[in-house]
């Protein structure tokens, strides 16, 4: 074999194919074997990227799952803490009915308040001064 | 007596071949790496990997019973792959689209995990632009041709257990690979 390999027989020789003329032009020829050697490597080379590329990207599913298992913890979390607090809470809410009677209570105490005559400090002398009107009144 | 002793030997191996499958957490943590790493570089898609990956392994645990052990467990998952691999390229209109899409994404994510392999930086330099090349190739090839180069050159199988994988006689898997790799060879060359 004088030629040099076609594209097609070297494509042959790295799929497998190596009749003893090829195997005897690669140990002979150098531009052929250079050719070789070259697209092998490149072939090689590919192979060893993506397995980088592979364990890289393995790497950051993990992590990605790792950190989405964190935020499923989380919302679980508050989800419980939220369905387990929400009893409490309701039971903590006065009925409105109630509220409405503490103020209506409040209201009259302030009539109350207001209706006096004097101020409550004053009220004993008050009830003093009508007892004593009351003796003057019986003895009259 | 010699077909004797290749019949026990291969019956010991269909054994040990049962055996294995029946510790399935073994089994993910063994190949785990190797399927999704052959789904990566066929979708090249992380996210699209993983499911397939997932996919995998639970179609592998479902049928784990009918696994009779002729072939290694790693053949037996790397069909399972290939399957979903293939069922998902039928949908021609996904496939467009995801190829679109994923282009120029791809060839950024690779360009971080170009090795250094001690060359000078010009010799590096033509054989990061070749890997880059056969990259965007590989990529164009049919889907068979394809599986089986990246069975080849990336998982570095051998011919015949890529043939066991495929489901296809090994001199359909050579010529399979002849073609992967002329088209190949044909970008590389032509590219400036």
């Amino acid at each position: 074999m004088n030629q040099h390999l076609s594209s097609a027989q070297i494509s042959e020789w790295v799929a497998g194919e190596r009749t003893a003329e090829t195997q005897r032009h690669v140990r002979e020829c150098l531009a052929c074997h250079a050719e070789l050697s070259g697209f092998e490597a490149g072939l090689s080379a590919f192979g060893h990227t993506v397995r980088q590329w592979a364990v890289q990207q393995e790497t950051r599913q993990s992590h990605r799952e790792l950190s989405n298992a964190s935020w499923r913890w989380a919302w679980g979390t508050a989800a419980i803490l939220a369905v387990a607090l929400l009893p409490a809470y309701w039971q903590g809410q006065v009925p409105i009915e109630t509220v409405q009677h503490e103020d209506a209570l409040l209201l009259e105490d302030i009539d109350t308040q207001l209706s006096r005559m004097v101020p409550a400090s004053m009220e004993p002398l008050l009830s003093l001064m009508s007892l004593t009107q009351e003796r003057e009144d019986e003895r009259k | 007596m010699e077909e004797s002793v290749t019949t026990g030997l291969m019956a010991v191996s269909v054994n040990n071949h049962c055996d294995e499958i029946q510790d399935f957490e073994r089994v993910v943590a063994a190949y785990r790496p190797s399927v999704f790493r052959f789904a990566l570089a066929s979708l090249r898609d992380p996210d699209a990997a993983e499911t397939l990956t997932q996919d995998c392994f639970l179609r592998a645990y479902r049928n784990r019973n009918q696994f009779r052990g002729d072939a290694s467990v790693k053949t037996w998952l790397m069909q399972i792959a290939v399957n979903l691999i293939r069922d998902r390229a039928r949908n021609r209109r996904l496939q467009f689209w995801r190829r679109t899409q994923r282009l120029a994404v791809d060839a950024v994510d690779l360009d971080h995990c170009l090795a250094n392999r001690g060359a000078s930086p010009e010799a590096q330099a033509l054989l990061n632009d070749q890997v880059r090349e056969i990259w965007r190739a590989a990529q164009t090839l049919p889907d068979k041709q394809r599986s089986v180069f990246l069975l080849r050159f990336v998982e570095d199988m051998e011919l015949l257990e890529i043939a066991d994988v495929m489901g296809l006689k090994e001199g359909t898997i050579k010529s399979h690979l002849f073609r992967a790799l002329h088209s190949i060879r044909e970008r590389v060359r032509k590219s400036p």
